[in-house]
């Protein structure tokens, strides 16, 4: 955001992103500030910070140690708390003092893993920026390397490997028939900061479960270097933010492996997307992803509002225009699911993180308050959805549906953190 | 554990009154944070959660910015803010963060200038920076010097009252301190009690400021030095010969300065006043510590053979506190601490006297000493979640306590939280923690 903000507390910024997607990593991670950023990450931009063992921490940066340029007194401290710690990794976030006083934060950690020989990583963060570039920069320097350096290890043949390890008995375990093996998914992009205490993950993989995929890794909790190294045996990834499309893209590239971008939303959307899906993965597979090798519910027809119908009880009237403001996948996806449910139009404003290749004509990346106000006010649209924080700013009278995205209002929209899978989509309404 | 050579841990229920919360109690202010957006987030949250956004606003700062200094960004900003602003604020605190400090930016010739261009608005350079938390000027000291700077004495002579500085919120009314000011003809005052900016100023007009935590010491010798308002340390106290103490060196101030001799002469005779006054006095002290013993007596029992910890968010001095409790017959066990002094007399009683356990809260190794859950009683949000204690009392920094009255608020807390085990993130989300 630039210039003046009178309204909008900041967003969740490009450090707080590093730190999410390392969350889940065994991982020592140091912040490299006086002590405010540090508290924003866990007070305000990770709702798993309570009762994690999670070894997050600031380094008590002090100005005399950023005149002098003491990196060494860094180091020792990371290297005492190695004597009681012993993580996989270890990972060093810039801040803005950093930033101003050229820290070589790829340097230190560089000295580090010399040092100790645990795989370090230095990430130069600033805090100018958001979120999105914060976890893009785990993908590119963490995810990638250890892909690479498991692929010179290994050797393997991955195109092999695929498919190979999956349930070939026709037998998932949770009522699903599915004829050969199940085809195994990653979900890339995913972060608290997108999908904050909502149950849209846990749904998301027990909707793919049910319709006989196998989740291959999902970044999400508890992951080790070995799963990240088995990123590469998934048979499609699935990226549910703007974070994770340089990494589908470099793994198509490298391993070959597909990618479907977005969530399954409402009841129809959700079909929709799970035919993608299996195109997707028919079109890069020797083997065709069939119906029958997929494990479908009832999804012909919704069971709240059937075609007759849906004009008349979907709470977005038909015609409507409605402006989506948030996460642009998560948008995209709110879009997909509503004009399948009804005759509406809808724009996505995205906020942090943006891609053109996903956006349509009347899209836009909103940058400040300012253009936000802009837009929510624009008297073409008679229907919001966003974080409840936008309210505040509309001028004009609409219908306003809060959707909340925690890189805005962390936990104080907590109430409005919800899961949009499937039938869900309309818990957006309540 | 040594606190320099360690990474810092933050916990969960770290915050309290932060830089932006403090400036909010200069009545009819607003600020503006000139900073990257990443250093605004934890304080716009919780100016939010506590109702006071609409009085803070933000100018994110750009790579650009930083390389070529921003103070004409600064002025527009200031321009702008006051034109969209629906009522002029009379006092704008203009907030720096940490990479200022190094960028350099001259904060005393951006509040000239801004003071030329709006006489009717005071301005004041602020500080977000603990870059500079071992400075003699950390965030606290500056912002404190901030807010009591706006007091002005413009009477020749001062009046009846006495200010109470560097306490997040005003003591309780119904303690003795109270009572006996009044003996004195002498008003309470504290900033959190003005309603307008015209009452913060006035407050300059007092005749004493009592200083109840360090970080206010600064700004009462500038006080002193440009506006001739005397002062004398008055940090709240537990063991009740402090207590006493801390009154005697009160009442011998106020006799110096001849307040208690012209209370006394409004009686008449002198000599006969005077006693009047010390009899009375007495007596209201010794009722209050009475009250106080039974307070003590009564909470020791609904503790019983609960272990007590104690951190440093819930007092300003948790060894002084801790070592109270010990005096007192109660189970104290574990002091969580940020800063510890080894030459303090009351760290080094709990150390060499007692079996009390010293924890570095703030050390990497934290993470690996918290538990799940515990039978005591935690005295501060940080213990509370650092100990697993089922029973919390939710206190910061001895906030509305001061004197006997203030040993019963405390005794009184640590009762309730006996009959009630407690949901600690409820219990830190309705704090409204601000980091």
């Amino acid at each position: 955001m630039g210039k003046l903000c009178m309204t909008l507390p900041p967003f969740s910024p490009d450090y707080s992103g590093v730190c999410s997607a390392l969350f889940p990593f065994d991982t020592i991670t140091v912040i490299h500030d006086a002590s405010g950023c540090t508290g924003n990450y866990t007070g305000y931009d990770e709702p798993r910070w309570f009762r994690s063992r999670s070894p997050i921490y600031c380094s008590g940066l002090r100005e005399i140690d950023a005149i002098l340029g003491d990196d060494e007194k860094l180091i020792q401290k990371i290297l005492f708390a190695l004597e009681e710690i012993e993580p996989e990794m270890i990972a060093l976030v810039g801040s803005p003092v950093p930033m101003v006083i050229g820290t070589d934060m790829e340097g230190i950690a560089a000295e580090i893993e010399s040092r100790t020989g645990i795989m370090s990583v230095g990430f130069a963060t600033t805090g100018l920026k958001y979120y999105p570039q914060g976890v893009e920069q785990v993908y590119k320097k963490v995810v990638k390397r250890i892909l690479e350096e498991s692929e010179d290890r290994n050797g393997e043949n991955v195109e092999v490997l695929r498919f190979s390890e999956g349930d070939t008995d026709g037998q998932s375990g949770n009522g699903c028939d599915t004829v050969g093996p199940k085809y195994r998914v990653n979900i890339l992009g995913a972060t608290p900061l997108d999908f904050g205490n909502s149950k849209t993950m846990d749904d998301l993989q027990a909707f793919l479960v049910e319709n006989g995929f196998e989740i291959n890794s999902a970044l999400w909790e508890n992951v080790t270097k070995e799963e990240i190294a088995s990123l590469k045996y998934a048979d499609c990834n699935i990226v549910v933010s703007t974070s994770g499309i340089e990494l589908a893209e470099y793994m198509k590239k490298k391993f070959g492996i597909p990618f479907i971008t977005g969530l399954p939303f409402g009841t129809r959307y959700a079909n929709v997307w799970l035919q993608k899906l299996a195109e997707r993965i028919s079109e890069n597979s020797k083997r065709n992803v069939t119906e029958e090798s997929l494990c479908q519910k009832e999804k012909n027809s919704c069971p709240d509002y059937n075609d007759t119908d849906k004009a008349e009880k979907f709470p977005i009237k038909s015609g409507s225009k409605v402006l989506i403001i948030g996460e642009q996948f998560q948008a995209n996806s709110i879009r997909n699911a509503l004009e399948a449910e009804s005759e509406v139009e809808c724009t996505v404003g995205g906020i942090c993180g943006w891609d053109d290749n996903f956006a349509e004509v009347q899209d836009r990346f909103l940058e400040t308050e300012e253009e936000i106000v802009t837009l929510l006010n624009d008297g073409s649209f008679d229907v919001v959805i966003g974080d409840p924080f936008y309210e505040e700013l509309m001028k004009m009278k609409k219908q306003f549906y809060p959707y909340a995205h925690y890189a805005v209002s962390s936990k104080l929209g907590k109430k409005h953190s919800k899961s949009l899978i499937e039938e869900k989509l309309l818990s957006v309404f309540e | 554990m040594e606190n320099r050579r360690c990474l810092e841990y933050t916990c969960p229920s770290h915050g309290g009154w932060g830089m932006v919360r403090i400036g909010m109690l200069i009545p009819e202010s607003h600020q503006l944070f000139v900073c990257p957006s990443a250093c605004g987030r934890h304080g716009a949250l919780g100016a939010i959660k506590q109702g006071l956004k609409n009085r803070l606003s933000y100018l994110y700062l750009e790579e650009s910015d930083v390389i070529s200094g921003y103070d004409d960004a600064i002025y527009d900003a200031v321009d702008e803010l006051l034109r969209r602003l629906y009522e002029r604020p009379k006092v704008l605190i203009v907030f720096v963060s940490c990479l200022d400090d190094l960028i350099g930016t001259d904060g005393d010739a951006v509040i000239d200038e801004l003071s030329v261009r709006y006489p009717d608005v005071k301005f004041r350079m602020g500080h977000m920076n603990p870059i500079q938390s071992d400075s003699d000027e950390p965030p606290l000291v500056s912002i404190w010097k901030n807010v009591y700077s706006l007091m002005e004495r413009d009477a020749e002579e001062c009046i009846p009252a006495v200010n109470m500085l560097g306490n997040y919120v005003p003591i309780d009314e119904d303690g003795e301190f109270h009572e006996l000011m009044a003996l004195l003809g002498m008003k309470i005052c504290h900033v959190g009690n003005c309603e307008t900016y015209q009452e913060l100023k006035e407050m300059g007009n007092s005749c004493l400021n009592l200083l109840v935590t360090p970080p206010v010491e600064k700004v009462a010798r500038q006080l002193k030095r440009e506006q001739g308002m005397d002062y004398i340390f008055a940090p709240v106290k537990y063991d009740f010969e402090e207590i006493k103490e801390e009154y005697q060196t009160i009442f011998d101030k106020f006799s110096e300065m001849g307040v208690i001799s012209e209370v006394a002469m409004v009686g008449g005779d002198t000599t006969d006043a005077m006693d009047h006054f010390r009899v009375r006095a007495e007596q209201i002290i010794s009722a209050a510590e009475n009250k106080a013993r039974k307070a003590i007596e009564d909470a020791r029992e609904a503790v019983g053979e609960r272990s007590l910890y104690v951190d440093y968010s819930a007092f300003v001095d948790p060894f002084r506190v801790a070592a109270f409790f010990h005096k007192e017959g109660f189970p104290i066990k574990r002091v969580y601490a940020k800063d510890i002094d080894e030459n303090q007399e009351e760290y080094r009683y709990l150390v060499e006297q007692t079996d009390v356990e010293i924890v570095h809260i703030k050390g990497h190794d934290i993470v690996n000493k918290w538990k799940e859950s515990d039978e005591g009683i935690a005295i501060g949000l940080e213990a509370a979640y650092v100990s697993g204690a089922k029973h919390v009392v939710s206190v910061f920094q001895d906030e509305k306590m001061f004197g006997f009255h203030g040993v019963c608020l405390l005794m009184e807390k640590l009762k309730k939280s006996v009959e009630e085990e407690v949901d600690l993130e409820n219990v830190i989300n309705q704090a409204g923690l601000v980091v």
